[in-house]
């Protein structure tokens, strides 16, 4: 009989600090909840457009923006250094793809991910940029 | 006997339920002190970040693109001055990892980083045009003096040089000098050099070039 | 015989005693010691987050220099901190907040390119918007 009373009274401890452990971890991981990435991927992406949008190509002539869209040999030509630019100015982990009116590269666009864009509209057209961690 | 074995399980119960009351109100202290001052932190950081990369900056040339030499010019009240949401603040700036500014230790602040290109204006650049050759020296947009340095050699004279077929040096007896010559900024010239048959001789051309090097611009501050 | 039957009701009491004393006394040190202090930070805490997410919205409606825009746009800030309507000012290139309260007021300087000017004063309880007119080389956002 005193072994049942005892473990009751243990069994009513038990859900008292059950409770207000669930009420503290609530705060705990409240406080944890990390901050959006979207601001951080917008930036970058709106760092990249800025960027390649004034890095002279072809002798000076135009920005190597403008050549990615000006026209499909133009954008060939263009296409590996501007590739190798992208990679210098992001961070390792992030992902890019870029499209353009007469073609695109890199990675494919993730379905579910949160994704930063920018678009840089030029004399032949809107070249967009898109970035993701992946 | 039996009413003291309750009460003393009752005991530690309670002793049991008062220590996780205090561990819980330690956690949401410790929570409160840390979520205050992030967002003020982030806001430093972002407004001098877009402070520094903005395209009327004093530190660039256009946007995204800083100057080398004003980044080196740079110094905390500059920095205080263009973002006033940095004042009385430590804070750090470095551009791929090398610090540019430092006052205090942000070690507690948030970190903002941007993709930069850096612009060295001062880089120069030197090319020859073998005169019994006739070759030519391509001189990209952006420059617009070049030094032109005749150098003839025992045959023959250098008579003319020209710019994109702008003559800009010329001399009939033939030419041996160094000469400035400018030339336009917004297309890529190309500069040729005309001299009697047969001739031999140097003519060098040095100009300053623009290089572009990209890097990642970090701000770190703690209000 | 009958004295064990008294002993469980008197343990029974004297549980239930103890257990009511010590509920009581955590309630009042809790609502005493604790609670109020976390009310004002928790408050405090609502007041810096809303006057620095109010100055990056205003610092993000401002254009990119050069381009001409005419943008109004509307704001939300909570209607009461505290139980009590606030305004928020800008002077200076500073956004003011202007509780009753002293300890739930801040400011926070505002980080906006050489030609823009901020002017204006919201109320808490009232359609808040920014609105920016001006020319390119003198802009004016005002808060209305």
């Amino acid at each position: 009989m005193s072994r049942g009373q005892l473990s009751l009274s243990l069994v009513e401890a038990a859900v008292g600090v059950v409770l207000v452990l669930g009420v503290t971890a609530g705060f705990a991981i409240g406080t944890a909840a990390p901050t959006s990435a979207t601001p951080r991927l917008d930036a970058l992406a709106h760092d990249t457009t800025t960027v390649l949008g004034s890095d002279p190509v072809d002798d000076g002539q135009r920005a190597r923006l403008v050549a990615l869209a000006r026209s499909e040999s133009s954008f060939t030509r263009v296409q590996v250094s501007a590739r190798e630019r992208i990679r210098a100015l992001l961070p390792a982990d992030v992902l890019f793809r870029v499209q353009t009116p007469v073609g695109s590269f890199g990675a494919p666009r993730p379905p579910t991910a949160t994704v930063g864009s920018a678009t840089a509209s030029t004399r032949y057209g809107p070249v967009t940029v898109w970035v993701w961690y992946g | 006997m039996r009413g003291q074995t309750n009460l003393f399980a009752l005991v530690v119960a309670l002793l049991l339920l008062t220590g996780v009351t205090v561990i819980g109100v330690s956690v949401a202290d410790a929570a409160l002190t840390d979520a205050t001052g992030d967002p003020r932190d982030r806001h430093a950081a972002t407004a001098v970040a877009d402070r520094l990369v903005a395209a009327d900056a004093p530190v660039t040339v256009r946007a995204n693109a800083l100057d080398s030499e004003a980044v080196d010019a740079l110094d905390a009240s500059l920095v205080e001055t263009l973002a006033p949401p940095a004042a009385d603040a430590d804070f750090r700036i470095t551009l791929d990892g090398a610090p540019v500014v430092e006052r205090g230790s942000p070690d507690n602040g948030v970190t903002v980083r941007r993709s930069v290109v850096v612009v060295n204006r001062s880089a120069r650049s030197r090319a020859a045009v073998d005169v019994a050759r006739g070759s030519t020296v391509r001189v990209p947009q952006g420059v617009g003096r070049v030094t032109v340095s005749v150098d003839p050699g025992s045959n023959g004279t250098i008579t003319t040089v020209r710019a994109n077929d702008r003559v800009v040096l010329h001399d009939d007896t033939g030419l041996d000098t160094n000469a400035t010559v400018h030339l336009s900024r917004y297309a890529s010239t190309s500069l040729r050099v005309e001299a009697t048959e047969n001739a031999t001789g140097r003519v060098t051309v040095t100009y300053r070039r623009q290089t572009n090097e990209p890097r990642v611009l970090r701000v770190t501050v703690d209000v | 015989m009958t004295d064990r039957g008294f002993v469980p009701v008197v343990g029974k009491t004297l549980e239930a005693a103890l257990v009511l004393l010590y509920v009581s006394s955590l309630v009042t040190v809790l609502h005493g010691g604790v609670l109020p202090e976390y009310r004002t930070t928790a408050a405090a805490e609502v007041s810096d987050r809303t006057l620095v997410t109010t100055a990056e919205r205003i610092e993000a409606t401002v254009p990119t220099p050069g381009t001409t825009v005419t943008v109004t746009r509307p704001v939300s800030i909570p209607d009461t901190i505290d139980r009590a309507t606030y305004r928020v000012r800008a002077v200076d290139g500073t956004l003011v907040l202007v509780h009753p309260e002293s300890r739930l007021s801040g400011r926070i300087p505002l980080s906006l390119p050489a030609n823009v000017t901020v002017t204006g004063t919201w109320r808490s309880d009232d359609r808040t918007v920014v609105r920016v007119r001006g020319r390119p080389d003198r802009i004016r956002v005002i808060l209305a």
